[in-house]
């Protein structure tokens, strides 16, 4: 424990002294608050045309602000996210420090659950400020908080599930853009994937492998433990790679 | 303190060590020379439980490296050959994540900072950002992070590497200081980085151990006999005549004003070579014992090996 929490405070507080972690935070608020603000332009303009299609019942915000919002934050952070974790491991490989932590009395799992842990908590952070957009829609009109609660739960597992991703890309390189273009592969690829196929067995197995389909049901209020279990799955099996890239280490 | 069993390490088919043991006993300063490759770097990083050796085992402060290697790791300092330092941390900082991670216990950390930071002499820059100190004062917080646990054996990796003459001194000088209390195993390719500040020499060449022992046996063993060197005011040349006609020297010549002499192994012959110069009424100036420097040594090993 002693070793994760060295790790994880060393990791956060490199991250409050790098530049690239303030750049692309503000770039995608940035760009995720001028989608929130076009949305809601087209949908207060659209209000009285739409309230007297439905029958004089006002389309609610979830549907028609948050939830495009909120989807295309799921796509926003295939974007941005290799850049926030191509120089978690790849850096240290690079200036050498990783023979510091290596023949320092921690483990690599220390290493490994310190470093995702620091990522992890501030891209909880980082995704949480856009919870005002909710906030302002509540002072005007109604939010069904529910689905609201159910999609950020999807946005840290899917957020979590692509970290544990980009540390593993960052633990086999030194370079760091390498780090950031295999991550991004890795991303896509997972996020298309369930395009593949039409029909059969072979259509639902790769529907089931993508971070798309398992995300899509957090944003209308569904929370199924088939999508949470594949969430901690694929975290697992990341961090798990990236313990036994660097424990092999010593091999090489 | 630190041994070394028959250690075998291969990178794909090429062999960086091929098979070396040594021991380092407690409160020894033992320098690790040779050249560039030929696997001391290697050997300190399987020591200090970065590397796993293919073959053998090692021992340091008692534990083995691979089977225990925490304890191993909580044992040793280590330093390097460019200091692992985070640019973005002030000296401070890192120093307090090093003695983390090294385990200090929380309410002893402010102590064995401030004490490496004396130490080490960087008081001055210890509220600065790492990335924009010289390469004199990142090296010396390289040296700082590895003794923030007061290791019982510290291993430096070509600790002087690049620091102008002043500071490869202060640095030099602590090592010496450090040796007096705990084991410090240095590797370098700077010959007399070991001649100051070593007790012990381990000689390697392209991954095997060539000699190992003290510095004074080194030069003497390798030597092949004690040296005079002597100058005269006048006839040298008879006097040189003289001495060739001596049993048990092995070589006499001419080198610039003055007679080199070397005689065979474990002779020695410097009074009577003293007799003849005052009785022959040469002038005798100057007369002196010259070893055999290490970098003879060093050359006379690498070269023979290397034909």
């Amino acid at each position: 424990m002693r070793g994760i929490w060295a790790v994880f405070k060393k990791e956060t507080g490199i991250y409050f002294h790098s530049f690239i972690f303030y750049f692309f935070g503000l770039v995608y608020l940035f760009i995720l608050g001028l989608i929130f603000s076009l949305v809601f332009i087209v949908y207060a303009t659209q209000l009285p045309m739409r309230a007297q299609m439905a029958g004089g019942n006002l389309p609610t915000v979830n549907t028609y602000i948050l939830r495009p919002v909120f989807g295309d934050m799921g796509f926003l952070l295939i974007l941005f996210l290799p850049f926030y974790t191509m120089r978690l491991l790849a850096e240290e490989r690079r200036h050498g420090t990783l023979e510091l932590l290596f023949t320092s009395p921690i483990t690599p799992a220390q290493v490994v659950l310190g470093k995702f842990l620091a990522s992890f908590t501030l891209f909880i952070a980082i995704t949480s400020i856009p919870i005002f957009y909710c906030f302002i829609l509540d002072y005007f009109g109604d939010v069904d908080w529910l689905p609201i609660l159910s999609t950020y739960l999807g946005i840290f597992l899917l957020g979590g599930s692509l970290i544990a991703l980009g540390l593993f890309f960052s633990s086999i390189t030194n370079n760091q853009l390498i780090a950031a273009v295999l991550t991004l592969g890795g991303y896509l690829l997972f996020w298309i994937i369930g395009w593949m196929g039409q029909s059969g067995a072979t259509a639902t197995l790769f529907r089931y492998l993508s971070i798309y389909e398992h995300y899509e049901p957090f944003t209308q209020g569904l929370i199924d433990t088939q999508d949470v279990f594949y969430y901690f799955s694929l975290i697992f099996l990341w961090l798990f790679l990236t313990y036994r890239s660097l424990e092999s280490q010593g091999w090489r | 303190m630190v041994k070394a069993k028959n250690i075998v390490k291969k990178f794909g088919t090429r062999y960086a060590l091929k098979g070396i043991s040594f021991e380092v006993n407690e409160r020894s300063v033992v320098g690790f020379l040779g050249p560039n490759g030929a696997g001391k770097t290697t050997t300190m990083r399987i020591l200090t439980g970065y590397l796993t050796p293919t073959d053998g085992s090692a021992e340091v402060a008692g534990y083995d490296v691979e089977r225990n290697p925490l304890q191993v790791k909580a044992r040793v300092g280590y330093m390097p050959e460019s200091p692992p330092i985070y640019a973005e941390m002030t000296v401070k900082e890192f120093l307090a994540f090093v003695a983390d991670i090294k385990g200090i216990p929380p309410k002893n950390k402010r102590a064995s900072i401030e004490k490496v930071i004396e130490e080490t002499a960087i008081g001055d820059v210890q509220n600065r950002l790492i990335g924009r100190l010289s390469r004199g004062y990142r090296q010396r917080v390289g040296l700082a992070q590895s003794l923030i646990h007061d290791p019982q054996v510290l291993i430096l990796d070509e600790p002087t590497a690049g620091l102008d003459p002043i500071q490869i001194h202060e640095i030099r000088e602590l090592i010496k200081k450090l040796g007096q209390d705990r084991t410090v195993l240095l590797s370098t390719h700077i010959l007399p980085e070991v001649t100051q500040t070593c007790t012990r020499a381990i000689i390697i060449h392209e991954g095997s151990i060539l000699v190992e022992d003290t510095l004074s046996n080194l030069m003497q063993t390798l030597a092949g006999g004690l040296r005079v060197r002597l100058k005269v005011k006048r006839n040298p040349d008879s006097l040189l005549l003289k001495i060739q006609e001596m049993d048990e020297v092995r070589l006499v010549r001419c080198e610039d004003d003055s007679i080199l002499v070397e005689f065979q192994r474990g002779k020695d012959k410097r009074e009577e070579i003293a007799d003849i110069a005052v009785k022959g009424n040469h002038g005798l100036l100057e007369f002196s014992t010259q070893a055999l420097t290490l970098e003879e040594v060093f050359l006379k090993l690498t070269t023979e090996e290397s034909l």
